[in-house]
């Protein structure tokens, strides 16, 4: 991989059904998209299309590779197999970020596909930063971790969540990807401050932002990147701009996926909320 | 000793696969919303595995797929980091498990659906050229050994599930259910080399025989020998030559060799 961008400004995540729009006129790059993020674990020991697509939307975008499966919270040891295919991929596409998420995803060799919540505790802190310090050493690069979207929490919590992702990310010395809609849903759930949330992150590690849709139920919202983003959650990203300064931002969507275009009017949006928050930042 | 954080991943786990609820004093409030996880749990896994056996569920129906896939899900919970892979065992759990055992076409439509899956995003390798072949010196043609293409694989079938699927799989109403065949008849699946679209097609005996033979390390000799005892009325080297370049020219083979002597 020989071509080099400038990793800034608004991405989307990268999904197959958009590979046709994305790669109809081969020579220039769709306006209104900067550069993309991929599911790394999908590429991971795959080849055929989805490997080829991948490297010619590489040939004309930066790209960023988020994975879900790192279970970076797991008591179980890393996955050096796992890690071993990471890297690899790294080496082929060359990301800007290579990010993950603040959470476990099974235990005793079960892989239960989700994103899980970690006792945020002291003994935990040490237990992930050491493990995320070791996932660094070995892909020669620091990573980014993303606070997830969380619907418990446990009584023997010890300190808010953004003290949890923050003493982390100083004590291995990693990124942070924050969801801002993952810290509104987190916020609605359990009843905290998502602006404290905001200011209690620090703004130098934070390297990328995850806007999303979720699912508002009245007593509890879910995380579902079915839906645009909801307004309330612009609001947040405003305020999270006038905050940190411009950071690249991403829209996420998984599922109810829409027509390319659809997702690029959204990032739009997403240009003029935090040219604003910017405006307003610098006044 | 455990610690706390195994002690609550453990039972956090137990209550989404086991229903085990001693997660919940660990919670605060008892865990209100725990239910989000338990429900994502599953909804997330038999969306995925829908989506690599639409034909199997087609013909089963919604409710005796989610039948079915839940038992296979309580048999096979997830041991690989990509979900890509989960689905990995579900012919031959439908192949072991009552009542599914029973039958045999979701077996076999399992198996065809899921070597297609491997056909297409399957590791890349070398693809055999012919003009590979053509500087291959006459005298070294019956040691020449073979290795298969990994996008290649090759499937078993006692149903003639093939028009079954093709018809899901394009969105088109099947002209009829899957019949059972006179004789178990063998296809393969594999990617182009170009254009990375896949393919399928039926294998005569004859070429089934022989193709597992060569991947099996017969070098090129046996295979002529082997075509001789098939059909005595043609050449067997132009026979194994014209089976040869077939193979080629669909992308299946990955490269040739001649084993030294002391290989």
């Amino acid at each position: 991989m020989t071509s080099k961008f400038e990793f800034s400004g608004f991405g989307l995540g990268l999904r197959p059904q958009h590979f046709p729009a994305i790669l109809q006129d081969y020579q220039g790059r769709t306006p209104g998209v900067d550069w993309f993020e991929i599911i790394s674990d999908n590429f991971i020991n795959v080849g055929g299309a989805p490997i080829r697509n991948l490297e010619r939307v590489r040939e004309r975008y930066p790209i960023v590779m988020h994975g879900v499966s790192l279970s970076i919270g797991a008591t179980d040891p890393l996955d050096m197999e796992y890690l071993s295919g990471l890297k690899t991929l790294i080496d082929r596409i060359e990301p800007s970020l290579v990010s993950d998420h603040l959470c476990w995803t099974g235990v005793h060799g079960i892989n239960l596909h989700d994103l899980l919540p970690l006792p945020l505790t002291r003994k935990t802190i040490e237990h992930v930063a050491d493990r995320v310090a070791r996932v660094q050493d070995y892909l020669g690069r620091q990573i980014l971790l993303e606070n997830a979207s969380t619907y418990v929490s446990f009584k023997n919590d010890e300190l808010p969540e953004w003290e949890f992702l923050s003493e982390i990310s100083k004590k291995a010395d990693c990124h942070i990807l924050l969801d801002v809609n993952n810290v509104y849903v987190s916020a609605f759930n359990h009843e905290f401050s998502a602006v404290d949330y905001l200011n209690g992150v620090p703004a130098d590690r934070i390297k990328q932002i995850h806007l999303a849709g979720h699912q508002n139920n009245g007593d509890h919202i879910i995380d579902t990147h079915d839906a645009a983003v909801a307004d309330p959650v612009w609001d947040l990203y405003g305020t999270a701009m006038q905050t940190f300064g411009a950071i690249p931002t991403m829209i996420e969507r998984d599922d109810n996926i829409p027509d390319f275009e659809e997702l690029v009017d959204e990032l739009g949006t997403a240009r003029t909320v935090c040219r604003e928050a910017l405006r307003g930042r610098a006044a | 000793m455990t610690s706390f954080l195994d002690t609550v991943q453990s039972a956090f786990q137990s209550k989404l696969l086991l229903g085990h609820d001693d997660i919940l004093a660990h919670l605060s409030d008892g865990g209100p919303f725990m239910s989000v996880y338990e429900d994502g749990y599953t909804l997330r896994l038999l969306q995925i595995l829908a989506e690599d056996f639409t034909a199997v569920h087609s013909l089963l129906g919604d409710a005796e797929f989610e039948k079915a896939m839940r038992g296979y899900l309580n048999d096979n919970p997830s041991r690989h980091r990509s979900v890509r892979w989960l689905g990995q065992g579900v012919s031959r759990w439908l192949a072991d498990t009552s009542p599914w055992r029973n039958h045999k076409v979701l077996t076999d439509l399992a198996a065809f659906e899921w070597a297609l899956g491997l056909s297409f995003d399957g590791p890349d390798a070398d693809v055999l050229e012919v003009s590979a072949l053509s500087e291959i010196a006459p005298t070294d043609w019956p040691d020449l050994v073979f290795a298969a293409h990994p996008s290649l694989h090759l499937v078993d079938l006692e149903w003639n599930v093939v028009p079954f699927q093709q018809a899901i799989k394009h969105e088109r109403d099947p002209e009829q259910a899957p019949t059972v065949l006179a004789q178990p008849v063998t296809w393969a699946t594999w990617r182009h080399p170009k254009d990375l679209s896949v393919y399928h097609r039926k294998l005569e005996d004859n070429e089934r025989k022989v193709l597992a033979a060569v991947f099996d390390g017969a070098p090129f000799s046996a295979m002529c020998q082997m075509l001789a005892q098939y059909n005595a009325d043609n050449a067997p080297e132009e026979q194994a030559a014209g089976m040869l370049a077939g193979w080629v020219n669909s992308g299946w083979l990955s490269k040739v060799s001649i084993p030294t002597a002391n290989t």
